[in-house]
């Protein structure tokens, strides 16, 4: 352990002295003061502190990922091509504690930039939206939406899965069912279109959702219900509607909008009463009958229900913390390829390998398909489909685990960002892949002929 | 006669290193069938010209290149094996040191590296800037400082770990010659307690001053190998140096000589090397207090300085070599430490000139042929 400290911590004097960090906290500083000066917001209070804690935020890490990937990639390379890996490697130390060391070496360096842009941000929050700046509602909003931590419940979801395997195979039978679809696919197209169906509310009609609420419920906070609709017809923009909050048999709050067809809308509710199951029943009445317009709230996220589990500064923390592992896996990919390849060669290979986790939706997307050439008077293009299934498969199964929303999303929104998200993030882009490209590393860097002339 | 191979600290048999290229096709054959011992406890010299193949020996014997063939053994064990580092010091051509760090902390880290605790780590440190002449530049920045200084620093860092093997690719080079009669003092110093020292260098002098052994490679195979005395000596000839003579005693010994030999011998004064001369104006001057950016220092590191079974309680002690007459042996003793010694076969100016005169007369010119 002491050699590996002892690698890190020259990794951290030699950056330090060299004056990188101090240009990359100037850099860092600049962004955070100046980016929310530039960019106009929506001049409401959660617009501003989105643009400070999402935009601001979601650049430091960018530049801090790019900065990462170029020292990950020159600790090792540049010792090699100026040789001084040559001393390092005559004594007793292992190729793996060298590695280790200069990724531990990049990790805290990591981490004490993002405590500096951590702290920045806050500050800066701070005082962007101290008492005497803010009206009552504002620092209302901001107190209970925006400065918390609140978990996001969605609403039950009806088990449609017996439905909707019965009309794909209702459609299978039709005889324009197109030839190169799967029951797989069919049964997924059935489901969404359940769903839909489910969520949809016709003029005059009633919709109703169940959330279960969490066992230690603040009463001393309210509940959030947030949504987005979409509607039938484009050109009306505004739609009235009537909330009923509680089941019939309870107290209900009911709530009268006219909400825009844009963007999420925000119900505050006090003291809500839920059944004595835990539930808590939200209806929405489409009251559209004068211009009727039918609504289509999206399953994935038209209505969720947010309650307040903690307070913002360790939401903040659990946030950079997630970010600070993502930024250790790219030190990793980093510090691996520098220790196989020279300077250029790595920071192209490891600058690959992250373009290519910006393309899991599309690698996914393709890995879905069935086919890809093959067709009437296509000859061999059953080969080229099986390889291309092949290829895009493959290439799921190795990077889709990386796939994880981005917890600025939720930061911003005063959503909470859970530990065991934090250890999910940990155990998969440090343990389990982290490991992997080490122990890749490993067997290759101890293979690597370090005397070679160059 | 068959070596014990306990005894033998390096040991390769038919060690051939070809280097690729991308497509693994070979490119260069840098040593062919290398067959070469070291043994515990020598001063060994690998010399050669640029291309040679000590470099890639070096490398070999610290794991920085694998064998493409053969067979090499460094301390009973694999050069890749960690546990024999442990006990290897490498000193190499260029110092390879971090320039952002300063003397002390590059001392700290590989100290570090070798698992030495913090008070050990410290008292060695302090030794070895105290010998190495840095002591007051400790906390300069490497990149400051001079090839000079940086090789000194590079030398204590091969040093650090107290090594039993120190392997040592051009020690003097960006030295000036107190430095280098310093780190020759210290190669006999090492000797004397008893380490194995690999040492490379194009400077034949020094090689010829410290080595018992030498191994000569060309074109990446070794040419010649043997002691030093055994092959500089030439067996058939003679040299006698005599105190200083009359006129009439010098031309009756020649005379005597001329009809013994039935020709004309070599005669000439002996003279004194220019590293000497130099040393002893730099000697004179430091005496006046004034210093250059190295301080001088002679003290050898006292955890260097001994042998396993003097670890227990040893003195401070300086070596010096005394100056071999042309021919023979470097010889070495240990002194207490006191002032320098001063060479005593240095001639002022009028007596060399004065001295010069009288062979004239005594030898043949060549106008006399």
């Amino acid at each position: 352990m002491k050699k590996i400290l002892a690698i890190a911590s020259i990794s951290l004097r030699t950056t330090l002295r060299s004056k990188v960090v101090l240009s990359l906290v100037v850099i860092l500083l600049m962004v955070i003061i100046g980016l929310p000066l530039s960019i106009k917001s929506d001049a409401t209070i959660s617009g501003e502190v989105q643009i400070l804690v999402i935009y601001t935020l979601g650049i430091v890490i960018a530049i801090l990922s790019i900065a990462t990937l170029w020292a990950g990639c020159a600790a090792i390379s540049s010792e090699v091509a100026e040789r001084q890996i040559h001393l390092v490697v005559s004594k007793p130390v292992t190729r793996f504690q060298i590695l280790l060391g200069k990724w531990v070496g990049l990790v805290v360096l990591n981490a004490a930039l993002l405590c500096v842009s951590g702290v920045a941000v806050y500050g800066l929050l701070r005082w962007n939206t101290r008492a005497t700046q803010l009206t009552g509602d504002e620092l209302r909003q901001l107190n209970e939406e925006i400065l918390v931590a609140r978990t996001r419940i969605g609403p039950q979801i009806p088990d449609v899965d017996v439905e909707a395997r019965k009309m794909a195979d209702d459609w299978m039978k039709a005889p324009n069912f197109p030839p190169n679809a799967t029951r797989a696919e069919a049964i997924d197209e059935a489901r969404k279109m359940i769903l839909a169906k489910a969520f949809s509310v016709p003029p005059g009609a009633t919709i109703t959702w169940k959330f279960d609420l969490p066992t230690r419920l603040r009463e001393d906070h309210p509940l959030h219900i947030r949504y987005k609709f979409a509607s039938s017809r484009m050109e009306i923009t505004t739609i009235p509607g009537t909330w009923i909050v509680g089941g019939p048999e309870r107290r209900q709050t009911i709530i009268d909008r006219n909400d825009t067809s844009e963007g999420f809308h925000t119900i505050r509710v006090q003291d809500p009463v839920a059944s004595p199951d835990g539930s808590l029943e939200i209806s929405f009445r489409n009251t559209t009958e004068e211009r009727p317009v039918a609504i289509y709230f999206p399953p994935q996220d038209g209505i969720s229900l947010f309650v307040y589990t903690g307070g913002f500064e360790f939401n903040l923390l659990r946030t950079l913390l997630i970010l600070l592992l993502h930024l250790s896996f790219l030190s990793a990919v980093g510090v691996v390829a520098g220790s196989l390849f020279s300077l250029p060669t790595a920071a192209f290979t490891a600058l690959y390998l992250v373009v290519l986790l910006k393309f899991i939706p599309y690698i996914e997307s393709m890995a879905a398909r069935e086919s890809f050439m093959s067709g009437p008077g296509q000859p061999g293009g059953q080969i080229f489909d099986v390889f291309l299934i092949l290829f895009y498969r493959g290439m799921q199964l190795l990077v889709s685990p990386l796939k994880s929303p981005n917890p600025l999303d939720s930061l911003g929104i005063g959503e909470n960002v859970p530990w065991s998200w934090v250890g999910s993030v940990f155990a998969v882009k440090v343990l389990l892949y982290g490991g992997a490209i080490a122990l890749i590393g490993r067997l290759l860097f101890y293979r690597r002929e370090l005397g070679l002339p160059s | 006669m068959m070596e014990k191979s306990d005894e033998l600290v390096v040991e390769a048999v038919g060690l051939t290193k070809v280097f690729r290229d991308f497509w693994h096709r070979p490119k260069v054959k840098a040593l062919t069938d290398l067959d070469l011992t070291v043994r515990e406890g020598e001063v060994f010299g690998l010399l050669g010209p640029n291309g040679s193949g000590k470099s890639t020996t070096i490398k070999l014997i610290l794991g920085l290149l694998h064998p493409t063939r053969g067979r090499l053994r460094v301390l009973q064990h694999s050069p890749r094996d960690v546990k024999t580092k442990r006990k290897i010091g490498y000193l190499p051509e260029e110092s390879y040191l971090y320039p952002y760090l300063t003397g002390q902390e590059t001392l700290e880290f590989y100290g570090k590296l070798f698992d030495l605790n913090g008070r050990e780590r410290k008292q060695r440190i302090d030794q070895l800037l105290e010998m190495i002449g840095l002591k007051h530049a400790r906390n300069r920045v490497v990149g400051e400082f001079s090839k000079g200084m940086a090789r000194r620093i590079g030398l204590a860092q091969a040093l650090i770990n107290d090594p039993e093997l120190v392997i040592l690719d051009e020690p003097t080079s960006g030295l000036d010659p107190l430095g280098t009669r310093q780190v020759k003092n210290l190669i006999v110093d090492l000797k004397k307690a008893k380490k194995t020292v690999i040492l490379s260098s194009h400077l034949l002098s020094d090689v010829e001053d410290v080595c018992d052994r030498v191994a000569i490679l060309y074109g990446g195979r070794l040419r010649i190998t043997g002691s030093v005395h055994e092959l500089l000596e030439e067996q058939n000839r003679y040299r006698v140096t005599l105190p200083e003579l009359s006129p009439d005693t010098l031309k009756s010994v020649l005379g005597m000589l001329r009809e013994a030999l039935q020709d004309e011998p070599d005669v000439d004064h002996p003279r004194v090397s220019l590293e000497k001369l130099f040393l002893e104006v730099v000697e004179k001057a430091q005496t006046t207090g004034d210093d250059s950016g190295v301080t001088h220092a002679e003290n050898v590191a006292e955890f260097l300085g001994r042998t396993q079974e003097e670890k227990s309680g040893v003195r401070l002690e300086t070596l010096v070599v005394k100056e071999p007459a042309a021919g023979s042996e470097p010889s070495t003793e240990i002194e207490e430490q006191t002032e320098p010694e001063k060479p005593s076969d240095v001639l002022d100016e009028e007596s060399r000139k004065a001295a010069d005169g009288k062979l004239k007369d005594l030898l043949p010119g060549p106008s006399d042929d």
